[in-house]
């Protein structure tokens, strides 16, 4: 059964504009899902809808069914329940997600004692094993500390540690390493990858950077304009995209390689993401592609088999059999 | 002859900071040389002393120890009024482009600046328009305010501000680091041909071996306020002899197409 | 290849407009201070008697269709009394506020931009400043000077230096710690030049929000201090003055106080929600920029 089913989701600002526009997506027990798109996309929101985390300005309609329970129709009790424990997140920047004023083995503690009933001194000490889990140095001595005495991946390792602490069954994480250095980076990446596999958990992991999705994740999910434009395995979708989008990103990560980098000039996406409310109708993306015509002025539907879906109306591969239009 | 010269120099220089309990070593004892028409990237993470090595070479800060020299003569320890000429000729653009540009300033007036406090001469409202026209922008822009643009705009922008006294070095900070990774591969396209259309010398740092490689001909890595390899780029790529420069290229993650992820 | 810009330029100031009138305090503020400066600028060519016309058949007479506000011991008229007064009030708080920033503006950037030896000097003046009582420092100079609506407004004054020492400083060390003004140095700006042209513009709007702030507690303070007989005399009419007055007459005509009360409350309450409500819509874009 689906662990997590996301279903016509869309957020939209005060005064009704979509800034994420009926999204669906599907992550299957234990799967890794990464979900790619610059800046601007939808990416994140979708995340925060999923953990019902929007701000109060911000409102979402659709449905999330955790197993069988649509967690929209939930009570904010449940939500609660669920959050931290059975979902959890990572966020971008763990100097924001943390409490500046609270020791970390208590925040880490935290969750343990909301969630498990934890005492004082049991939670304590499964925070200092948490900690010593992602790796940390002495965790007995970082669980007294602060986290402005942390450096920036070990604030990432104890977010971490607080995301597996009640053993989640999703963890997302949201540019979990976009904001550290290429080192610690790799390290982060690499517990992650452990931790994940160890807990059995499902991974949403969001990033604008398809080499770390192509390392981490099975599947790939391609979000533009607050849509779906492209989902399928990963293996195909970073060989052979079929939506535009996802090739020009591809193409442009192939590109500044470190190990063989290309001459000249760069493949890049002409112009830039527009800011919400100013993606043209239709497909979102047609402004910027370079394989548009006047039939991008409807809105393509996402289309595809079981596995691997485009909403494009010329994709590049056609995923479907026996339908191509090129 | 002047080509012996280097056109950006550090000479042996060391910076330390004094917080309230400690001194930090940002750099220490760093000689790089940069030759006219050299494309330099500086490599280095976090606490490598990148950045400190920025504002040294643009004096805009004092070394502890050492000179930074601009072809053969000492500008570090300068009066301001000394290097109204050095100011001209070397440029700096920073990573994040909304916060290196004021908010309150229109592109107008954001573009203007740089002639204005350093009395380039010529037409004001011309330059700014063949600034503008040099990053791709388009001459309305000027009216505008920094946040009525993308993150990619305002780096164009700030760019463009950095070659309004038609500098020789242009020193970039990490300008990249901030943009998605479409908006990159625009900035770095611009750069290249920027850097090939007026001549410039480009020192460019950044903690991304990738882009590095792309747009840099030689490469200098920095870890913790020590230089610890120069060479070649194509060089250091194959052989990197320094530990460290081994462990940055590994650590970059690739695209790896060719397999499916076994668990 | 094509450039989209963001946003159309227009939409910007529409869109501030709309920001403001939204914001209660901003329009409720606003309004209430409108009201009073319109007071004070009608009293100059008009009030419904002259402020300080006596008649002695008509002391303390209850409010009428002939006194709306009634008229105090000697017959003057209250309300033309109390629109008059709101020339005092608002010209104790136009000076205090202007010799408060005058100093105390300059003196914070000088902190700011040097540093160092300089700023502790200017820092620890002001926290001595602060720490002397606002009240005495009133009572030595009107005993100096005498007691009058210059020397109130002179004490207020000084007693809020220090409030624009702080408030200065810590916003124009955020700005000079920015980016952009490290690219002004690196293309030659020199330290006044970019205090005019890059500080002063980035820290306008709290500067003038902490002044409407401090507008309606120079309003208060200097009403106290006639009260106290340290300020405007009378027969000047001023709020503070005309409570005291009112005061001794308490048991024949409670509504006497009542009246200048009334004033000095609108007056305040305008110019802190002004003051809020400038503090709100400044949040409120930088959040929407960040």
């Amino acid at each position: 059964m689906t662990l997590l089913s996301v279903r016509d989701l869309t957020v939209s600002a005060p005064g009704g504009l979509a800034l994420v526009d009926g999204v669906s997506l599907d992550i299957e027990k234990g799967e890794r899902v990464g979900l790619i798109g610059e800046s601007g996309s939808g990416k994140s929101l979708t995340a925060l809808a999923v953990m019902g985390l929007l701000g109060e300005e911000l409102k979402a309609t659709g449905h999330v069914f955790f197993g069988n329970e649509d967690l929209f129709a939930a009570s904010e009790r449940r939500r609660c329940q669920l959050r931290g424990d059975a979902i959890s997140m990572i966020f971008q920047e763990p100097m924001m997600a943390l409490n500046p004023t609270m020791r970390v083995g208590k925040q880490v503690g935290e969750t343990l004692r909301i969630h498990r009933g934890l005492g004082r001194r049991a939670a304590a000490r499964a925070a200092v094993d948490l900690l010593g889990r992602v790796e940390l140095p002495d965790p007995q001595r970082c669980a007294m500390m602060y986290p402005h005495e942390l450096s920036g991946g070990q604030r990432q390792r104890v977010m971490m540690a607080i995301a597996i602490s009640c053993d989640p069954d999703v963890v997302l994480a949201d540019e979990p390493t976009t904001a550290l250095d290429v080192t610690v980076q790799r390290r982060v990446l690499e517990l992650l990858d452990r931790l994940v596999a160890e807990e059995h958990c499902a991974l949403l992991l969001i990033t604008h950077d398809l080499a770390v999705v192509s390392e981490m994740c099975d599947r790939v999910v391609t979000m533009y304009g607050g849509r779906v434009v492209e989902v399928g395995p990963a293996a195909r979708m970073l060989t052979s995209p079929a939506h535009p989008y996802t090739e020009a990103l591809l193409e442009t990560s192939l590109a500044v390689s470190v190990d063989a980098p290309s001459d000249g000039v760069l493949p890049a996406i002409a112009g830039s993401v527009p800011a919400a409310g100013a993606f043209p109708t239709g497909c979102p993306f047609r402004d910027r592609c370079p394989r548009r015509t006047e039939a991008c002025e409807v809105t393509p539907p996402l289309a595809g088999d079981g596995t691997h879906a485009v909403a494009c109306w010329w994709p590049i591969a056609q995923p479907v059999a026996g339908t191509s239009t090129r | 002859m002047s080509s012996l010269v280097p056109v950006l120099e550090a000479r042996g220089v060391s910076k330390s900071y004094r917080s309230r309990h400690r001194s930090v070593q940002a750099l220490d004892g760093v000689s790089l040389a940069v030759p006219a028409g050299a494309t330099l990237g500086v490599v280095g993470e976090s606490g490598s002393g990148k950045s400190t090595l920025a504002r040294l070479l643009l004096a805009l800060d004092q070394p502890t120890e050492g000179t930074v020299l601009y072809r053969g003569a000492q500008v570090s320890g300068r009066r301001e009024r000394e290097l109204v000429e050095f100011r001209r000729r070397v440029q700096i653009v920073f990573q994040d482009p909304m916060s290196s540009l004021d908010p309150r300033m229109r592109v107008y007036d954001l573009l203007a600046e740089p002639l204005r406090a350093l009395a380039v001469p010529g037409d004001q409202g011309e330059r700014v328009a063949e600034l503008l026209a040099s990053v791709e922008l388009p001459a309305d822009a000027a009216r505008r305010y920094p946040h009525q643009f993308s993150g990619g705009q305002r780096q164009r922008i700030a760019i463009a501000r950095a070659l309004g006294p038609s500098p020789e070095v242009l020193v970039a900070d990490e300008p990249v680091s901030a943009l998605d990774v479409s908006v990159r591969a625009q900035i770095l396209n611009l750069l290249a041909s920027l850097v090939r259309d007026f001549n410039l010398t480009l020192v460019f740092i950044s903690h991304d071996m990738a882009v590095v490689r792309h747009l840099c001909r030689s490469v200098a890595v920095l870890y913790r306020g020590h230089l610890v390899e120069t060479g070649p780029t194509h060089q250091i790529y194959r052989s990197p002899q320094h530990e460290y420069t081994r462990e940055l290229l590994a650590a970059v993650p690739r695209v790896r197409t060719e397999r499916v992820r076994a668990h | 290849m094509t450039v989209v810009v963001v946003e159309a330029a227009g939409a910007r100031s529409r869109a501030g407009l709309w920001r403001w009138a939204r914001n209660p305090s901003a329009v409720v503020g606003g309004t209430l201070v409108g009201l009073v400066v319109l007071t004070a600028l009608v009293s100059l060519v008009w009030t419904p008697y002259p402020p300080l016309a006596v008649d002695p058949s008509h002391t303390l007479a209850r409010p009428s269709w002939a006194h709306l506000f009634g008229t105090d011991e000697y017959g003057r008229d209250v309300l033309s009394r109390v629109m008059a007064g709101s020339r005092i009030s608002l010209y104790a708080g136009v000076v205090s506020v202007l010799v408060a920033t005058a100093v105390g503006v300059p003196a914070g950037l000088l902190a700011a931009e040097r540093g160092g030896i300089p700023a502790q000097v200017v820092l620890r003046l002001s926290d001595i400043l602060y720490a002397f009582p606002a009240l005495l420092a009133a009572i030595t100079l009107s005993a100096a000077l005498g007691a009058s609506t210059t020397t109130a407004m002179l004490a207020i004054g000084i007693a809020f230096i220090p409030v624009f020492v702080r408030v200065t400083r810590s916003n124009a060390l955020v700005v000079l710690g920015s980016d952009y003004v490290l690219a002004a140095r690196a293309y030659g700006r020199r330290p006044l030049a970019i205090l005019r042209r890059h500080v002063l513009p980035n820290i306008a709007t709290t500067v003038i929000a902490q002044m409407s702030l401090l507008f309606s507690l120079a309003i208060l303070a200097e009403a106290g201090l006639d009260y106290l007989g340290l300020g405007t005399t009378p027969p000047t009419a001023s709020w503070g003055n005309m409570i005291e007055t009112g005061q001794t007459y308490l048991s024949q005509d409670p509504l006497l106080s009542v009246w200048p009360g009334i004033a000095i409350f609108v007056a305040v309450l305008g110019f802190t929600l002004l003051g809020e409500g400038i503090a709100e819509l400044r949040n409120a874009r930088l959040g929407r920029s960040a």
